[in-house]
Order: structure tokens, then C-alpha cells, then sequence
């Protein structure tokens, strides 16, 4: 695995613009994948790691939408969000691809599977025949391990059950070999075993394609099987991010234990009562100045309520943006480590 | 491991802001919007849209006049004067008379009552039979219904005008037996809806849930079939008030209209529309009371449609 | 696919013959005989003609004979037109309401469907508005208005085209128009709501993922999936093509079959209003049918089951 970042996402901030005012969705991201690697991207609902996502393809509605200025998506060291309409036709066929996250309405129903596949190949490279085109298709569903693939190429998306469609709309994104997958809760709409099956899969396809992965997602177990980096989102901004090791064992953000703290352990007593984090997320349409965790967080200050916290280094590539971490800051106890909590 | 740092940037961060926040002390849920009961909301949404309030207005006009003008007037419909007959615009007569010197005036509003009537009346009855044919149909399901809407299948795949046409013929042209015409078989587009919300409502997991708490089988009927079912019957209402109009205006142009001296809409436009080219203003004023008329009733329609769509709750 | 095919074509036999003997009864429900209706028409000659069409019969003998002649395909002789079958008046004066029905559905598809499309795709600005407008006044102004409106203005007042009467293709022209007026009102408001909702669709999204040009994603996703509404709308459609305008053949004098219709009922001809009424169910439920198939085979989630 080289080093280099392919992509690099600086201060991306974007807003719809409706007509009751301005929903601040992404409220200023920084993020950076390195070729191979995954990230995942973890955070509640309307936390903002969808739109942040589609923003890296230029997905979302920009006739209502738009992008702040000072923000830049570099892939590549080229920046997204300027480049010409060509150009970015070009990166969607065949650079980044995206996976999302419903795949019963993700395929067009009137056309067969394998000719929507075949569609995105011949787009991505057209100097392609059609006959090699359908052979790769065949072959990336074979991969994503669909049974009896030639037969399915020629079938339509409801003959497919739903994880199969899934499997389908990996292959489709995959087929063109792409340098960046984004997978948009690609499990949320599938049961609990099929979730397996795709993690597994998708692990051992990113082994053998080296794609890079984002894999969006509300659930924290899912990643750990998967992803190199993690990246907590909440309001519309970072909490806080670093490797399995770090989020899992040493975090540092009053949010991060909150979920962690949420999740109840296989063996854990049923008597003892759960732990949720109390409260709701803030509405989007007047966000707050400060931290937007504060309302929810236990261990809230008024500096917190005041001011947004800038990034703490805890180590090269563990960050948490937290007052907690200031040197005016009082001590507290990390519940995960039982610990004092210090960067 | 670094222990802490400090932010370089903020130069009005003091340590005294360092101090916890009592728990408790944030407003946290904050209501974005007090909750309306659905048909407070539905009326709110109506309200918001400007074109269908026009509309409104503008039916609610015309309703006036219609019940108004004709006992305003000096002149009745049906009186005839045969030195003033068909005479243009007037001050005295402002729509005009017709071949037989009578105002048409008060022959248009008369024929307002008439056909507005008519449509009203029709929509009422053909929403009647069709909740309670679909109803039934809906509920017990079944052979019962499949045999209801074997029935429904063959008396729609004739023409609807068709069937209309032969039962005036039979029962002879006149106000009552065009409103049964007209409901004999306009009820089967409700009842086929009707039915539609039935099914779709019996099987969904409100109602499922409803039942797991233990709520008895009428109050479900009441609290949940009701209102959801109501709405697309309403909005479909809307839109057959117009459609029992147009079709009374089609009957007269086949000769099956209301018999004169009789005035409806649809007698007079067909009676303008044969001297057309030589008296325009006969067919003019009808048209365009019916067009308007149609116009209002299909925004409305559209209007309610949108209002009454649970799904559009902003 | 055969399946599918063989239960609907049941289906709607199981239906003709409903209708029939609905139709039937129905007429039969008429008071007095048709030539009580005359000027005095002597006892007599009344009872020489009932006994000659055969009305002095018991009601089921004469069902009975009605539909087994029916079956051979003889809808019966009019009662006014002398020497006139039903098959007969119904084959001269078919083909001027063909052309009219059809010329209208066809104008009416061809434009709405058009200008459907450009309203969707331009969403939000003039045209689309301007297209909405004209939908909702084109839906709510019934097609009388229309008729005479543009007798009055292209006929009479510009003089491009003849007044009525059928005398060459010129003739047919503004009857089509009207026709085609409610048509195009409604495939636009139609078209526009099917394209709206379909650009909506998550697909859409995954075929702009694949970097597919907006071009290329119209013409391959969009359109074939926002024109499938459209085929079963053919079917009332169809069957109203055939069966002709009334009251636009009234206003244009045009000697179609909605004409024959309105002769028949005003000269109280009840073979022939009977005859006329089943063969447009008839041809009502057989367009029905056809348009079934039709979808089964655009449609693949029905095909393949």
C-alpha cells in the first residue's frame, strides 16, 4: 500500500438553500483517504456524511444546493468542485464510483442488469467492444459472488432478491476498477447475515481491485471489521478521527463514548438499564455556534456553548476536536480507558 | 503522549469559561413546530395556495348569484316576449334574450341552480353508493368482492356516456332521471377508490399496531379508516362535480337535454350553439359560465389533492 | 406471457357477453314499442310491424334470438332506416370517425407528450408554468367550446378552412383540432408528472454516479420509464377514438358514427341505438385488451413472472 492521499477534502462545507432558509448540512470536513485504504464515516442520521459524500462526486442537487466557498474536494490534486463538466464525467466513469444505499429503487427497473452494467463500462472505456464489455460484466459478478452470473446478466432487477441487488450494484460500481468506492450504508437496507456476506465480500475485493473505500454508515461495528480509519461526523462536522485502534480503544470525544457506551455488550445484564446518549441532534437550520454536541454532552462548559474547538492532535493521524483537551480545561475521566482523559 | 495544548488562535479564551454547565440548563428539544391534528393541517395547506382560494372565491360568487339573481330580477326564465327576441347585450337584458324574447339573464343563473345542482348532487350520490359498495366489497373481501368487482368491471368497460345516453332514453329526458342516469354509473370509479384505501388500510401496520393495543374493530373503522380513506373520495368529488356538468351540457347537445322552457347550462349552450354564427353572444355567456365554472372545480380538485396528501406534511 | 394472454382474452369474452345482455334488457325497459312514438300510426300497421321485427314475442325467445344472431355477427336491421342493417350503417360512417378520433389522439399524443417532456425538463421556469396553465384550462374547458370557438375564428371569421360537412380532408381539419385539444391538455399535465417523478427516482442518481452525460441519461433511463404511463391510457383512449365525437361531429356536421348515434336516438331507431351501443362496448373492451398485452410486453416486471 503506497502512501499517497488520492483524495483530500478540505473545510467542505455545503448548504441547501429551501425556502422556509438555509440548511447548513456539511458545516466544514476535512478528511484524507490514502490509496487502498478504507474509511469509514460513522454518525447518525442526518449528521451529514451522506451529502458530504455524494459532495466528493458532485451528487447533490446544485440548483437548490451550494457550495461555501473555501471548501475543496482534491482528487488527485485536482479540486472537484471546479472542475469542467467533461472532466467530471470523466472522474465519475472512472475513478469514483458510488454504491448507495436502498437497492431495491437503485436500478432502473425496465432495463436488464447487465446491460446497466455494460452501460457503465462502455462509458468508462469507450474504445471497448460490446462483447468484452458484457464478458467483464459477467466477470465482476462473479466476483461479488453472485451464482450462475451469466444467466443473471440477462435478467431484470426484480428477479434479483435484495441482496443480490446489492451485490449487483457493487458490481456495477466496481467493474470499471475505480480508484475511490464510496458505499453509502450499503447494509442499513439488508439483515443482519447478508451484512456479513457483503462486508466480507467487499474486504476481499478491496484486497484484489486496491480501491480505496468511504463506507458510510450509522453502526460502529460494521466498521471495525473494515475500515483502516474512522471518522466520527456529528451536525455536520467531525468529531473525531483515527484508526481502529485508536476510536475503539483510546477515544477521546465525549460523543465517541457516548456511542460506544450505547451499544450493549453480547453478554451484557439485562437488568442493567441502557445507555443512550440523551436529547436529539440540533436542528440543521440554525445550527449552534459552538460545539454542536454540547446540549447532549455530559461534560459540557460554557466555553463549549461559546466557541467551536479546533483540532487536537492526539497522535499523527488521531484527531479530536474537543475543549476538553485545552490546557484551561478541568480533568476529566475517559470512560472507555478509566483513565484520565489527555491527548 | 501530550498531555494538553492550548489553541493558539482565540485570543478571548479565558479559563473561567472552562466551567461545566449545569445538566438541564441548555434549551434542548426545542419543538420545531407545534403538531396539528390532520384536517387542521390540510386546511392550513389549502389555505397557502392562492389559486385555489381565487377559485374558491369565484365558485362562492357564482353560488351567490345563482341563488340570488333569478329572484333580483324583474324578469322570469321562462317569459316570453316576442318583440324583444333575440336582441343583443342590453342594459335592461345584460346577457341578452333569446328567440323567444326571453332574458338570459335569469336563464343563465336559473340554469346555474340547475347544473351546479345537478353536479352537486350527483358527486353526493355516486360518493354514497361508492363507500358503501367499495366499503362493503373492501371489508369483506373474499369472493364476495371479487364477484363485486366482476360486476363494477363489466358495467365500466362500457362508455360511461353510453350507458348515460340509453338511460335517459328510457326514462325519458328530465332533472331527476338525469342525476340517476348520471349516478348509475359514476359511482364505480368512487367505489373501485374506496375499496382501494379499504385494502390498503385492513393491511397496514397502524392498524395492525392499533389492534395489538387492543382497540375495538369500530373504533379502528372510525379513528384510522375514516380519515385516511376520505380524502382521495373527497378530492375525487371535486373533480365529478364538473364532470356531471360537462356530461348534462353533452346530453342536451344530443337532444336528450332537460326540455325546454327549462334552463340549464347545457340546454342553453346547446341552443346557442345552433344559432352560433348569427347570435354569438347565446353561446358565449353559457360557455363561459360553465368554463369558469370547470376551471374552478379542477383547482380546487388539485388543490385539495395536494392538501389532503398526508405525505406532503411540511 | 401466453398465460397472461389466454386469461384476458376469456376475461373479456366473459365481459361482450355482459354487456349484451345488459344492453338488451335495458332497451327492453323501454315503454310502448317504437312506432307507438309515431304520428298516429294506425293499430294495424303497428302490429304488422312489431310482429315484423319481431317484438311481439316474449322478452327471453327474443334475447335468445338476439344473441344467437349476435353470434353470426348480425346486429340487426334499423327500424327507421329502411333496408339498413346495423353492420352496414355502422361500416360507412366508422371510417370520418376514425380519422377524426384518431387524427385527435395522435395530435394530441405527439403534442403533449412534447411539450410534457420540456415542462418537466425545464421545471420551475416560464414554459413550465405557461404549460401548466394551458393543461388545466385545456382539462377544464370542455371540447364543445373549443368546437365552436374555432369554427367561429378559423372558419368563419379568417376563412382558412370550410364551416361542416365533409367534402375532402380540408374538412377534417379543425374537428381534429378539437378534438386533439383535451388530448393535448391532458398527456402534457400527464408526461410532466411522470417525468418529474421519475428524474426523482434513486436510479437516476446511479446512472449521474456512472458519469453518464444528463443527454445520455434522458434518453436511455428517463424517457422509456416516464412514457410507460402513457400505454395504459391508450386504452380509454382508443376505444373513444372509435366511437366517435359526438358532439364535435354535431357541431361540424361530419357524418360519422357519433352522428348515426344521435339519428338514431332522436328518430327513437332502438335496433339500431342497441345495435350501435354493444358494438361500441365491443370495441371498447377489445381495445382494452389489446392495450393489456401491449403493457405485458413493455412492461417486463409483468411479463416475467
Amino acid at each position: 500500500m503506497s502512501t499517497e492521499s488520492i483524495l483530500r477534502i478540505e473545510n467542505l462545507r455545503f448548504s441547501f438553500m429551501t425556502y422556509a432558509g438555509e440548511i447548513q448540512a456539511v458545516r466544514g470536513i476535512s478528511l484524507e483517504v490514502k490509496a487502498g485504504e478504507v474509511l469509514g464515516l460513522v454518525g447518525e442520521s442526518g449528521c451529514g456524511k451522506s451529502v458530504a459524500c455524494k459532495s466528493i462526486l458532485r451528487l447533490n442537487p446544485e440548483d437548490n444546493g451550494v457550495y461555501l466557498p473555501g471548501s475543496r474536494i482534491l482528487f488527485e490534486g485536482k479540486d472537484v468542485l471546479t472542475m469542467s463538466e467533461r472532466e467530471l464525467l470523466r472522474l465519475r466513469a472512472n475513478d469514483i464510483r458510488m454504491v448507495f444505499q436502498d437497492p431495491m429503487t437503485s436500478l432502473n427497473p425496465t432495463m436488464k442488469v447487465g446491460k446497466q452494467i455494460a452501460e457503465g463500462i462502455l462509458n468508462a472505456f469507450p474504445k471497448m467492444k460490446r462483447r468484452e464489455a458484457k464478458e467483464l460484466a459477467i466477470e465482476t459478478l462473479r466476483d461479488t459472488g453472485i451464482p450462475n452470473a451469466e444467466k443473471r446478466y440477462e435478467q431484470y432487477p426484480h428477479q434479483f432478491s435484495g441482496g443480490m441487488r446489492q451485490r449487483a450494484m457493487i458490481a456495477l460500481a466496481l467493474a470499471v476498477k475505480p480508484k475511490l468506492l464510496i458505499c453509502d450504508e450499503p447494509t442499513t437496507a439488508l439483515d443482519v447475515t447478508l451484512q456479513a456476506q457483503i462486508l466480507d465480500m467487499l474486504r476481499s475485493l478491496q484486497a484484489k481491485y486496491q480501491t480505496a473505500i468511504i463506507f458510510i454508515t450509522h453502526d460502529l461495528g460494521v466498521v471495525a471489521n473494515i475500515a483502516d480509519h474512522i471518522a466520527v461526523m456529528y451536525a455536520g462536522k467531525i468529531m473525531e478521527y483515527g484508526n481502529g485502534q485508536d476510536i475503539f480503544y483510546d477515544p477521546k470525544h465525549p460523543y465517541t463514548w457516548g456511542v460506544l457506551q450505547s451499544v450493549p455488550p453480547i453478554d451484557a445484564d439485562t437488568s442493567v438499564p441502557l445507555v443512550p446518549i440523551s436529547g436529539s441532534p440540533p436542528d440543521l437550520f440554525k445550527p449552534p455556534i459552538g460545539c454542536p454536541f454540547t446540549a447532549r454532552c455530559p461534560h459540557a462548559m460554557e466555553v463549549c456553548r461559546q466557541h467551536y474547538p479546533s483540532p487536537q492532535q492526539a497522535s499523527e493521524r488521531h484527531i479530536v476536536t474537543c475543549w476538553l483537551y485545552h490546557a484551561y480545561a478541568p480533568h476529566v475521566i475517559n470512560p472507555i480507558t478509566n483513565e484520565e482523559a489527555v491527548l | 503522549m501530550q498531555s494538553k495544548t492550548t489553541c493558539e488562535n482565540n485570543t478571548n479564551i479565558t479559563p473561567d469559561l472552562f466551567t461545566f454547565i449545569e445538566p438541564g440548563t441548555m434549551d434542548a428539544d426545542l419543538l420545531t413546530r407545534p403538531s396539528l391534528s390532520y384536517w387542521k393541517d390540510a386546511m392550513r395547506r389549502y389555505r397557502k395556495n392562492k389559486v385555489a382560494m381565487a377559485a374558491t372565491l369565484i365558485l362562492a360568487i357564482i353560488v351567490l348569484l345563482a341563488i340570488f339573481a333569478p329572484i333580483l330580477s324583474p324578469f322570469t326564465f321562462d317569459e316570453n316576449n316576442w318583440s324583444i327576441s333575440n336582441q343583443g347585450p342590453t342594459r335592461e337584458h345584460p346577457f341578452g334574450t333569446d328567440n323567444l324574447g326571453r332574458d338570459l339573464w335569469v336563464r343563465c343563473w336559473e340554469g346555474a341552480r340547475v347544473s351546479l345542482s345537478i353536479g352537486v348532487l350527483v358527486a353526493l350520490v355516486n360518493a354514497t353508493l361508492g363507500i358503501l359498495y367499495g366499503g362493503i366489497s373492501g371489508f369483506v373481501g373474499g369472493r364476495t368482492d371479487l364477484i363485486m368487482m366482476r360486476i363494477c368491471e363489466v358495467i365500466g368497460a362500457v362508455p360511461q356516456m353510453l350507458w348515460v345516453t340509453l338511460l335517459v332514453i328510457v326514462l325519458k329526458p328530465g332533472f331527476l332521471p338525469i342525476i340517476l342516469a348520471l349516478s348509475a354509473t359514476g359511482w364505480i370509479g368512487m367505489a373501485r377508490l374506496f375499496r382501494g384505501q379499504v385494502f390498503s388500510i385492513k393491511e397496514s401496520e397502524f392498524v395492525m399496531a392499533s389492534r395489538c393495543l387492543g382497540t375495538g374493530k369500530l373504533w379502528i373503522i372510525f379513528k384510522h379508516l375514516v380519515p385516511n380513506a376520505i380524502s382521495p373520495i373527497l378530492t375525487s368529488m371535486a373533480f365529478a362535480i364538473p364532470g356531471a356538468i360537462f356530461a348534462e351540457a353533452f346530453l342536451s347537445y344530443i337532444g336528450l337535454g332537460l326540455p325546454l322552457p327549462l334552463a340549464s347550462w347545457g340546454n342553453l349552450s346547446s341552443n346557442g350553439a345552433n344559432v352560433f354564427l348569427t347570435y354569438p353572444y347565446q353561446l358565449i355567456f353559457p360557455s363561459i359560465l360553465i368554463c369558469i365554472t370547470m376551471l374552478c372545480f379542477t383547482l380546487i380538485g388539485d388543490a385539495l389533492r395536494d392538501a389532503l396528501d398526508p405525505r406532503m406534511r411540511k | 406471457m401466453l398465460k397472461y394472454t389466454i386469461k384476458r382474452f376469456l376475461s373479456m369474452i366473459l365481459t361482450l357477453f355482459m354487456i349484451a345482455t345488459l344492453t338488451f334488457f335495458l332497451m327492453n325497459a323501454v315503454p310502448g314499442d317504437p312506432f307507438s312514438l309515431d304520428r298516429d300510426t294506425p293499430k294495424v300497421i303497428r302490429d304488422a310491424l312489431n310482429q315484423k321485427y319481431g317484438l311481439d314475442r316474449p322478452v327471453f325467445e327474443r334475447y335468445l334470438t338476439y344473441m344467437g344472431q349476435l353470434l353470426k355477427g348480425d346486429f340487426g336491421m334499423s327500424m327507421r332506416l329502411k333496408g339498413q342493417s346495423v353492420v352496414g350503417r355502422v361500416t360507412k360512417t366508422m371510417p370520418v370517425s376514425a380519422v377524426v378520433g384518431l387524427g385527435g389522439v395522435l395530435v394530441g399524443v405527439v403534442i403533449g407528450v412534447l411539450f410534457g417532456i420540456i415542462a418537466a425538463l425545464k421545471n420551475g421556469k416560464t414554459f413550465d408554468y405557461f404549460v401548466i396553465i394551458a393543461a388545466i384550462l385545456g382539462v377544464s374547458i370542455p371540447n364543445f367550446v373549443f368546437a365552436t370557438l374555432f369554427q367561429r375564428l378559423f372558419a368563419v371569421d379568417l376563412r382558412w378552412l370550410p364551416v361542416a360537412g365533409y367534402k375532402g380532408f380540408t374538412y377534417l381539419i379543425l374537428p381534429i383540432m378539437a378534438a386533439a385539444m383535451q388530448n393535448i391538455a391532458f398527456y402534457a399535465r400527464m408526461l410532466r408528472s411522470s417525468m418529474l417523478d421519475v428524474l426523482h427516482q434513486d436510479y437516476i442518481l446511479t446512472a449521474k454516479s456512472k458519469g453518464l452525460s444528463r443527454k445520455s441519461i434522458i434518453l436511455k433511463h428517463v424517457l422509456r420509464n416516464s412514457l410507460l404511463p402513457l400505454v395504459t391510457s391508450f386504452g380509454p383512449m382508443l376505444a373513444g377514438v372509435l366511437t366517435g365525437n359526438f358532439v364535435i361531429e354535431k357541431i361540424y356536421n361530419i357524418p360519422g358514427i357519433g352522428q348515426a348515434m344521435i339519428m338514431a336516438i332522436q328518430g327513437s331507431d332502438y335496433m339500431m341505438i342497441m345495435g350501435l351501443t354493444i358494438m361500441f362496448s365491443f370495441i371498447t373492451v377489445f381495445m382494452y385488451f389489446v392495450v393489456d398485452i401491449l403493457y405485458g410486453i413493455v412492461d417486463p416486471r409483468i411479463r416475467i413472472r
